[in-house]
This record gives structure tokens, C-alpha cells and sequence, in this order.
């Protein structure tokens, strides 16, 4: 299945660039999320009440679907790691301040972890099939295999996306992710699944596969790629995050160390960002004489080792088709 | 008179959070929701709230909340009406 | 798979200050329903394809032979006057069950006892079903909203209907309501023929799923 469009809003001059992979550069504390003036996307009626999460998550969905020149997708599949907590902290502070009196609802509605891929449906007035996954470091890769399963079903479009704002506090208690090498941080990435390509080439999805407790990432990644028939000398980019120096060694001996590019530097931490990692890799492979790759790119591995016993992998292809 | 009805848009467009809106572009006598300022449902629970938060005036009736509610004018009306009461 | 959920402050704030929480006990599907109670609880239940069975010699209690979610895109809590998500949820989980709508025997309703929710779902009912609406009720007479939990413990109340070919009564109901004039089951039903139950869960932001469950 083809990747048609895909939209993302991060730290880095990202969003509404066709060619932002090279416009990139490693984070420099502390940074700031570049956000887009949310008014061309949102009604001020609705963006009130909307937090930070909802509104890049918003705005990445309608430019996806702008690029597309599709008006309704057949699945909205929302992944993320701690969705609207911002908006159950507040609810939380209301309720002590208010000390038994009367509070107000809005923190509450969009408190749920679904607002984010609800508060979607309701801009487009799309009835599809509307779903949330939030399962801690992999809630995007979960997100991308139930976009996968509605396109094996007969869908032919689907929107499937990622979105985290930084909450500090709750990273803090998490001492892995806690860490001083990087930034905490928030972004959105979107992408639209399509049974159509591109005319003359077309970026694939070619597998998403997860790993929970796993203890032999080696392994893991060796029967990946082995299920398509290819092996590590097939790969020419791998996009990878990390929390122990480990996985590194490990993709190391792997893939070689020129191989490898740790997509933390550039989107900081938070639970999706593998979302912009595959963003990042479809935009590499779609851009024609890269600075940095020239045409060589063909297939990139996204490897998110974000927290150690979770393991995601995305692997990405190029297909030229009238060459 | 003046100076509640002046406090009470300067409360709404805080709690409520309304955007690129200023007191002066409330008028006294506009509906509140739908053609007037355009609020919906869950802004009237937001009302109640600002009308028990800052004034203490409870309303519990949801009949009554749809006449006080209506607008700037009524809104402040009901809140001087029940101060009298109190004293 | 099943789902989880305990009582919190939290929850009791919210739903109360959506002036849809009845400090009461709930009447579903009554004319007279004044909100929600909330509840807490666990359900969790065990799905295996041919393939696992073939391997693990389990005898299935039940199938489930229809699923669909839609949305309702019309508010961020509130269910529309025409009950557009829970009516495309249901049409198409009937679709992937490929059973018609005279095939449902019972429908566990999500029938939270709102006024927005009961009303709602009514009228979704009447326009999937029309003049042939099957038994049902609202559970949540027995249990509250459990929230999360709550669509794993009424998909067991449906497996458990088809098991016994029972239907579990809905509390509380005296009055049909004005619009609809729907009555739904108020007693136990027993001894009668259950092939196909219907399961309503229904969440904020319009999110509607359907589950369709079948006779072995």
C-alpha cells in the first residue's frame, strides 16, 4: 500500500514543506514547537477550547488530505501516548480550586485520549471508522497496523497519525525518557494510506511490525526482514530511536554505523515520534537528488527502541514506476 | 449596572476563551447562543458556572437558565434580582 | 481482550458538571431519566480464530460474527437528534454478520439513562429496525456506566444471553418516553430462542460501536 501524503508539525520547519528533510538540524536546548497559525485550519469557535495536541493533530490531518484532494477518508486512526493529559491535569486543578463547588466541563470533554481523532471526524463531518490506540512508545506503530488491516479490508483511503504534547511532568517521573542528552517535546505526523500510487513513483508501506518485552532486538529485526525476503545489505537508511546505549551497538553490528541516523537529535522525545520518523523517511525517499543521498535512498527502517522492551519497526520503500 | 455588565463580558471572553472578541463587541441585548454570539451548549454549563464562581447565584433550573442566559441584559438583571433578595 | 475502569472523583466531577449525572438511581430508556450512575468494573473475554481452536481443542461459547464503529461527527458529548453513528454502526456490523436486521434477537442498548443518549439511540433503533424492533434493554440499571469497561462486560451479557437464551431485564423503566413510546424488557426473559444479540457501546466525540454476537 501506497503513502500518498504526509504532513508533520514539529520542532523543525516541518510542516507544508515538500522537501523539510532538508531543512533539518539537530535540536538546540531549548527548543520550540514551530506552529503553524492554526486560524486557516480551525474555527476560532472551536479552536478555544482546543489544546495544543488537538490543534497540530487538526492541522496535520487537513493538509494531508489537502495534498491528497481527498475529502473524506474511509478511516480516521489516531496513535498516542498520552493524548490529552494536559487537559486532565487542568480538570484536575478544577477541581480542587473549585473545593466542592460547581466545575466547568470543557477540560473534561476533551480530557479523553479519543478526543484527538474525535475532534478530527467532527471538522471533516467524517462517519467512518474512528479509532484510538494508545499503547505507551508504540501507540503510532499500532495506529499504522490497523490503517493496514482496513486497507487489507477494502479500504482504498485512509488518514492514520500521531500526535503528543510535551508534558513535563509525567516524562519526569519516567526516568528512561528523562534524559539530559535530549529534549522533551511535542509534535504531530500524519500520513494518508492509499491502495493508488503516485504516476511515476510511489513511496510503500511495506510492513509495520511490534515487539513488546522484547529482550533480543537483533533478532527481531533479522525475522522482520527475513518475512520480505531481504536482509540487512537491502536496507539503506535506518532511522532509529533509542534509550540505552545498547540498541545502538546492537544496529551497529547490524547495519554498519554509517546506516544509521537517530531521528532524536531532530524531534526530541516524546511517545510518537516515530510518526515523524516515518514522515521524514517517506519524504527522503520521494525527494529526487537529495543533498545528502543523491537517488540512493530505496528502503528505510524506522527501528523505535524508544523505551527498551518496545520495539516498532516501519519499513518504507521506494517503487519507480515508469522507469 | 454598567460596570457588572462590563465585568460579566470581560468574564465570559476569559472563561470561555473567546477569540479575537473584546467587551466592546458584545452588545447588551445580542442572543448569547446560536445567531447572536454563537455559543453552544456546553457554554451555557460554562455560564452557570461564571454565575456561581464570581456571583453566587446558583441556577439549578434548566428552564430559568435558557431566560437568564439569553443575554448581557438578563444575565445581569438576574444577578442584581438575587442580591436584592439577599439583602 | 476486555476493558477495565474504577469509580473516580474524576469521573463523578465530569459527568456532573455535564449536568448528566444522576446522584439518583438511573432509569433507562424512562421518561422521567435524569442521567447516568457511574459504576466500576472488569470484563475481559478470550477470542481465538479456527486456527487457534484447531490447536488449543476450545469449545467455542459463541461467535462473533458482526463489528463495525462509526462516528456521529455531530458534537464533542452530545449523540445527534437522528442517532446517524450508532444507526451506520449497527447497519454495518448487520452487514458483516451478512444477517438482516430481522435476525437480531436482543439488543444490550447502551442506554446510559441521559436524556440526550436514551433518546438518541431510540430513534437510531427504530430506523434500523422500523416496525420490528427486537427485545431489549439497558443493563446499566444493574451496574452503572463502567465506562471503559463497559462494552466488555455487556458483550459477556450478550454471550451470556445466546448461553442461556435469557434476557437480562432493564431497571427502573415505568414510562415509555414521549417520543419513541419504546418499551424495553423489564423482566427476565427466559426459554426463548436467542441466535443473534446485538451490543450498543457508544463513547464521547460520537464514537459508536456495534457487536454482533451469535449462536454457536
Amino acid at each position: 500500500m501506497h503513502i500518498t501524503a504526509t504532513s508533520t508539525i514539529s520542532h523543525q520547519p516541518s510542516f507544508q514543506q515538500d522537501h523539510f528533510s532538508v531543512l533539518l538540524s539537530e535540536l538546540k536546548y531549548p527548543s520550540a514547537l514551530i506552529a503553524p497559525d492554526y486560524s486557516e485550519f480551525i474555527p476560532a469557535m472551536d479552536r478555544r477550547r482546543m489544546s495544543q495536541v488537538l490543534k497540530m493533530a487538526i492541522a496535520c490531518a487537513l493538509d494531508c488530505l489537502k495534498q491528497t484532494g481527498l475529502k473524506q477518508p474511509q478511516a480516521i486512526i489516531v496513535g498516542t501516548g498520552l493524548g490529552c493529559g494536559v487537559n486532565t491535569k487542568t480538570f484536575l486543578d478544577n477541581i480542587y480550586k473549585a473545593d466542592g463547588g460547581l466545575v466547568s466541563p470543557t477540560a473534561f470533554i476533551l480530557s479523553t485520549h479519543n478526543s484527538i481523532a474525535g475532534q478530527i471526524s467532527l471538522i471533516l463531518k467524517n462517519q467512518c471508522y474512528n479509532i484510538t490506540h494508545t499503547q505507551n512508545s508504540l501507540s503510532f506503530e499500532h495506529a499504522l497496523l490497523d490503517a493496514m488491516l482496513c486497507i487489507q479490508n477494502g479500504d482504498t483511503h485512509v488518514l492514520v497519525g500521531a500526535a503528543d504534547e510535551e508534558q513535563g511532568q509525567l516524562y519526569h517521573l519516567n526516568a528512561r525518557l528523562n534524559r539530559s542528552d535530549f529534549e522533551i517535546a511535542s509534535g504531530a505526523s500524519f500520513l494518508t494510506l492509499s491502495t493508488e500510487g503516485g504516476q511515476n513513483q510511489t513511496i510503500n508501506l511495506v510492513e509495520v511490525q511490534t515487539f513488546g518485552l522484547t529482550n533480543n532486538v537483533s533478532e527481531n529485526i533479522s525475522v522482520f526482514l527475513s518475512s520480505k525476503g531481504l536482509s540487512p545489505e537491502d536496507i539503506d537508511l535506518v532511522l532509529y530511536s533509542n534509550s540505552i546505549d545498547h540498541t545502538c551497538h546492537t544496529l551497529i553490528d547490524i547495519f554498519g554505523v554509517r546506516k544509521l541516523f537517530d531521528y532524536q537529535k531532530i524531534t526530541g522525545i516524546y511517545l510518537t515520534n516515530s510518526a515523524f520518523a516515518v514522515c521524514y523517511g517517506s519524504n527522503l525517499l520521494s525527494q529526487e537528488n537529495h543533498p545528502l543521498f543523491g537517488n540512493s535512498l530505496r528502503r528505510v527502517l524506522v527501528c523505535n527502541n524508544l523505551i527498551p522492551e518496545n520495539l516498532g519497526l516501519t519499513l518504507l520503500e521506494k517503487k519507480q514506476l515508469n522507469s | 449596572m454598567e460596570n457588572l455588565k462590563y465585568t460579566l463580558k470581560e468574564q465570559i471572553i476569559a472563561e470561555l476563551n473567546l477569540q479575537d472578541i473584546t467587551p466592546e463587541d458584545i452588545e447588551d441585548d445580542t442572543p448569547l447562543f446560536v445567531e447572536g454570539l454563537g455559543l453552544d451548549s456546553i457554554d451555557a454549563l460554562e455560564l452557570v458556572v461564571i454565575m456561581e464562581k464570581y456571583y453566587g447565584v446558583a441556577i439549578t433550573d434548566e428552564s430559568i437558565g435558557e431566560k437568564v442566559l439569553y443575554s448581557i441584559n438578563t444575565m445581569a438583571a438576574y444577578i442584581q434580582e438575587k442580591n436584592a433578595e439577599k439583602q | 481482550m476486555g476493558g477495565t475502569d474504577p469509580i473516580t472523583l474524576f469521573n463523578i466531577k465530569g459527568f456532573s458538571a455535564l449536568n448528566i449525572y444522576d446522584p439518583d438511581i438511573c432509569k433507562p430508556f424512562d421518561d422521567s431519566r435524569k442521567g447516568l450512575n457511574l459504576g466500576e468494573g472488569a470484563g475481559f473475554l478470550v477470542l481465538e480464530n479456527e486456527h487457534s481452536i484447531s490447536i488449543t481443542n476450545n469449545t467455542p461459547i459463541c461467535v462473533l460474527s458482526g463489528w463495525n464503529n462509526a462516528t456521529d461527527a455531530y458534537h464533542q458529548t452530545a449523540s445527534s437528534p437522528t442517532g446517524d453513528g450508532a444507526y451506520l454502526a449497527m447497519q454495518q456490523a448487520l452487514v458483516k454478520a451478512g444477517i438482516g436486521p430481522e435476525k437480531i434477537d436482543y439488543i444490550n442498548a447502551h442506554g446510559t439513562g441521559t436524556g440526550n443518549n436514551d433518546l438518541s439511540e431510540s430513534i437510531a433503533i427504530q430506523r434500523m429496525f422500523g416496525e420490528n424492533i427486537p427485545k431489549f434493554s439497558s443493563t446499566k440499571g444493574f451496574t452503572g456506566h463502567t465506562l471503559a469497561a463497559a462494552g466488555a462486560l455487556e458483550a459477556i451479557y450478550c454471550v451470556q444471553a445466546i448461553q442461556h437464551q435469557g434476557i437480562p431485564p432493564n431497571l427502573n423503566f415505568a414510562t415509555p418516553m414521549k417520543e419513541t413510546g419504546m418499551i424495553p424488557q423489564t423482566t427476565y426473559a427466559s426459554g426463548i430462542r436467542l441466535d443473534h444479540a446485538l451490543s450498543n457501546s457508544f463513547g464521547f466525540g460520537g464514537n459508536c460501536t456495534c457487536l454482533i454476537f451469535s449462536r454457536v
